[in-house]
């Protein structure tokens, strides 16, 4: 099969072809065309004069050695054989703190958005946020790839001795793409992964103990994060979309 | 007090990425400072989450976090929008037919000067000069980009391709020291 390509088509797969990007057949193709074309080949001299001296001249590094030794201080010391599957003391007592501020948002006739004790905001923030992006950027051997949410569903209660529910969001326009087992400071909880358009909410859930209902509103480096309690269990759902996009799957979990 | 050895794993998975987490923080603030405090912030998150890690590749991970940490910079400390990090529109203002300003002799040229090639990188539109970043000087994959982006392969290869000729109209453009 013999596939040929014009000028517009080769310089815009130049660059790729410089970076070894392109595959099979359509490297070939490109190949060819350069052969035969001296504009496309002065372009792709010029890519490659470029690339050969953007990377001869990479940024100087300073000496690091001072950023590291403040990284290496800045992090937490424990003593061996500090207990770690259990949720930290700030944590707990912040709980009781975030009920006060749903039931006072509650008396003002406010919206279910909380303001939370600055501590235990930035640091339950980060810790959705972190888990966010790992979750991004490990392999999906890690979890389950899956739009079935029963399938899905066997799989946690398999992996966290426990039931959890995956609700089927279709109707509302999240289809669900996998779970996963997360940690949230490292407490093993549901990982469940929706997308919606080009945009991808996660939600964790871990199940509620004595500890008063958890409930939250927090928007951090440009995205949403959203902390509630429903039937025995606590949640948590992050994403890049918009605030109201978000919150309508959120209706749509617990409904 | 003993030093946990979770701290200990995570220095000797993460910390040796540290240089790479600086560069590409450094290109995305263009300030050593806010570089340094960048890393430092993206570094404490990465320990929050080193449980998920889990052997994967550290680099890409905190890449990512670095990124993010950048970004979150950029909008707190200057003001800058979430539209001008990540503006899409750009990427309708090139067209693949548009010859390049320039030719191989003359880009080895204007290349002398390695402070000209830093600014015009400088100049980039973040969409732009974050790809540029983590294919050169990186050297990762457009599906290792991809997956750091959350954007598909076929983005990063548009995306760089874009880059290198808006590269190349900067360099044209852009004054040798003491011109």
């Amino acid at each position: 099969v013999e596939t040929e390509v014009d000028c517009t088509t080769c310089r815009g797969r130049l660059s790729a072809l410089l970076d070894a990007e392109l595959e099979g057949l359509d490297a070939q193709a490109v190949r060819d065309h350069v052969r035969g074309c001296a504009g496309c080949r002065q372009q792709l001299d010029a890519l490659r004069a470029l690339q050969f001296q953007v990377r001869a001249h990479p940024l100087p590094l300073p000496d690091l050695a001072p950023l590291a030794a403040q990284v290496r201080a800045a992090l937490p010391a424990r003593p061996t054989g500090t207990p770690r599957r259990c949720w930290p003391r700030w944590l707990v007592s912040a709980w009781p703190v975030l009920a006060c501020g749903v039931t006072c948002a509650a008396l003002a006739g406010a919206a279910a958005v909380l303001i939370l004790r600055p501590s235990a905001e930035d640091v339950l923030g980060d810790l959705a946020v972190s888990a966010y992006l790992r979750a991004q950027h490990l392999d999906t051997a890690e979890g389950l790839v899956s739009s079935d949410p029963a399938q899905a569903s066997v799989w946690l209660e398999r992996h966290l001795g426990h039931a959890v529910r995956v609700p089927d969001l279709q109707a509302h326009g999240f289809a669900l793409e996998g779970v996963r087992v997360d940690f949230l400071y490292h407490q093993p909880v549901a990982a469940l992964a929706y997308r919606a358009g080009g945009q991808v909410v996660q939600v964790f859930l871990w199940p509620r103990g004595s500890e008063p209902a958890l409930h939250g509103a927090l928007s951090d480096e440009g995205l949403q994060i959203r902390f509630w309690s429903w039937r025995g269990e606590h949640r948590c759902a992050i994403s890049a979309m918009d605030a109201g996009t978000l919150q309508r799957f959120v209706a749509g979990f617990d409904a | 007090m003993a030093t946990d050895d979770r701290s200990m794993r995570f220095a000797a998975q993460v910390l040796p990425c540290l240089g790479s987490a600086y560069r590409l923080a450094r290109w995305l603030t263009h300030s050593h400072e806010d570089a340094e405090e960048v890393v430092q912030e993206a570094c404490l998150q990465a320990f929050r989450a080193f449980d998920g890690l889990r052997g994967a590749d550290a680099r890409p991970w905190l890449l990512a976090i670095v990124r993010h940490a950048a970004f979150a910079c950029l909008r707190k400390r200057h003001g800058v929008s979430q539209h001008e990090l990540l503006d899409e529109d750009l990427e309708a203002a090139w067209a693949p037919t548009a010859t390049l300003p320039i030719g191989p002799e003359a880009v080895a040229s204007h290349l002398q000067d390695a402070a000209r090639l830093h600014r015009a990188i400088a100049r980039l539109p973040m969409v732009y000069r974050e790809v540029l970043v983590l294919r050169e000087f990186e050297d990762m994959t457009y599906q290792a980009i991809a997956k750091l982006l959350d954007v598909p392969a076929g983005t990063v290869m548009s995306r760089l391709a874009r880059a290198r000729q808006r590269l190349l109209v900067l360099l044209s453009s852009t004054p040798a020291r003491g011109d």
